[in-house]
């Protein structure tokens, strides 16, 4: 059953992608005015027309992602690498996606080399992140690690922990189990509409699980914020 | 002026690939399936070729497939443009003798940076944005 419905959310997802190509292209092609001057109310309209399809195109991503996954169809690469360079990109990353908020990212400093999927560990800081970018109104957002078992023991078998504090509302007890589960989006504060595909950490959850071969992890403090993160082997074996 | 030959039978796709690719500074011919796609490549002259996989008749791979068996067709690079994205097709892709492709919904500005690249000399793609 999980298969055939993978099968065919990866076959709608192909035709969501046609007519978004439209979207996405025309848009683009009318804000550049190549077709000739475009007045500012116009360019508003158009903006929010390219903004619509780019974020259409990010949920689309995300169920193919998601389908890929649960249908044991994802490949991993396991590489070597330094996990400091992989913070310093998913803070890039994020920063120029959330300049206009203002909020100060980092990440604690680290000399740890790692050996795992890169690509899915970067995917999946970057939603941890946006996450947080969401239920943090102002101030910082960093990134905490640590080392939960001392690889220089057994260099196989330590575990890091990465976790994204945010400075929301935290979240009720009863909710937590939910947290993690597909297309749940918790109500937030009233005021605020808060943008997101109800899969991040979904994704988070099943790319940890399958790929990482760890598991993740939310520490919440009622009006002070939440944590959120995974904890994941620093080494991981190439087969699976 | 390079002549460039786009294979789409999306009319909405092509006029996109046309505008970007006429704004860029070539000139498209197009072809609205695979087989006049292939007849107009073996005819030779073009810098190279966009090739939409999902078309009517052949699939855009077998048309590629034609294109490399014919002498006229063994240099010319040969883009595939695709919204497919499932484990293997990017293998099937450069397998059936494309040098690279573009993923839908297409990025305008990339396309024509990646083409000129190619253009230029290049033969290799930098292809596909990384779905994170």
């Amino acid at each position: 059953m999980d298969r055939l419905k993978s099968m065919f959310i990866a076959s709608m997802s192909n035709e969501l992608r046609t007519p978004l190509n439209s979207i996405i292209g025309f848009s683009s092609v009318l804000l550049k005015e190549w077709d000739g001057p475009v007045n500012s109310a116009q360019k508003e309209s158009l903006s929010s027309v390219l903004a619509a399809g780019k974020h259409l195109q990010l949920i689309i991503n995300e169920i193919i992602d998601v389908s890929k996954i649960e249908a044991g169809k994802a490949e991993s690469v396991i590489e070597e690498f330094d996990l400091q360079g992989l913070l310093e990109e998913t803070l890039a990353i994020t920063e120029t996606g959330n300049a206009w908020k203002g909020l100060k990212f980092s990440a604690a400093r680290t000399r740890l080399v790692m050996r795992t999927d890169r690509r899915r560990l970067l995917q999946c800081v970057i939603n941890l992140l946006n996450n947080a970018v969401k239920f943090t109104p102002e101030g910082s957002v960093p990134i905490n690690i640590d080392i939960l078992s001392d690889p220089s023991d057994n260099p196989d078998s330590g575990l890091v922990g990465i976790g994204v504090a945010d400075a929301g509302l935290g979240i009720q007890k009863e909710d937590i189990p939910r947290l993690f589960s597909s297309f749940v989006r918790l109500a937030a504060h009233p005021a605020e509409k808060i943008p997101g595909t109800g899969l991040g950490l979904y994704l988070v959850r099943k790319i940890t699980a399958e790929i990482l071969m760890g598991g993740v992890y939310v520490n919440s403090v009622c009006r002070q914020g939440s944590t959120f993160g995974l904890r994941i082997p620093i080494r991981r074996e190439q087969d699976r | 002026m390079p002549k460039i030959l786009v294979i789409e039978d999306n009319p909405d796709d092509l006029r996109l690939m046309r505008k970007i690719l006429e704004h860029g500074g070539y000139e498209v011919t197009d072809a609205r399936n695979g087989n006049d796609g292939v007849a107009l490549a073996a005819a030779g002259g073009f810098s190279f070729i966009v090739m939409d996989i999902d078309l009517p008749d052949i699939n855009g791979l077998e048309a590629a497939r034609r294109i490399r068996a014919a002498e006229s067709g063994k240099t010319v690079p040969i883009i595939a443009v695709t919204s497919y994205a499932m484990r293997g097709d990017m293998a099937r892709i450069l397998e059936a003798g494309c040098n690279g492709y573009f993923e839908k919904p297409i990025d305008p500005l990339h396309v024509l940076d990646e083409i000129h690249k190619l253009v230029q000399g290049g033969s290799k793609l930098n292809s596909g944005t990384p779905s994170l």
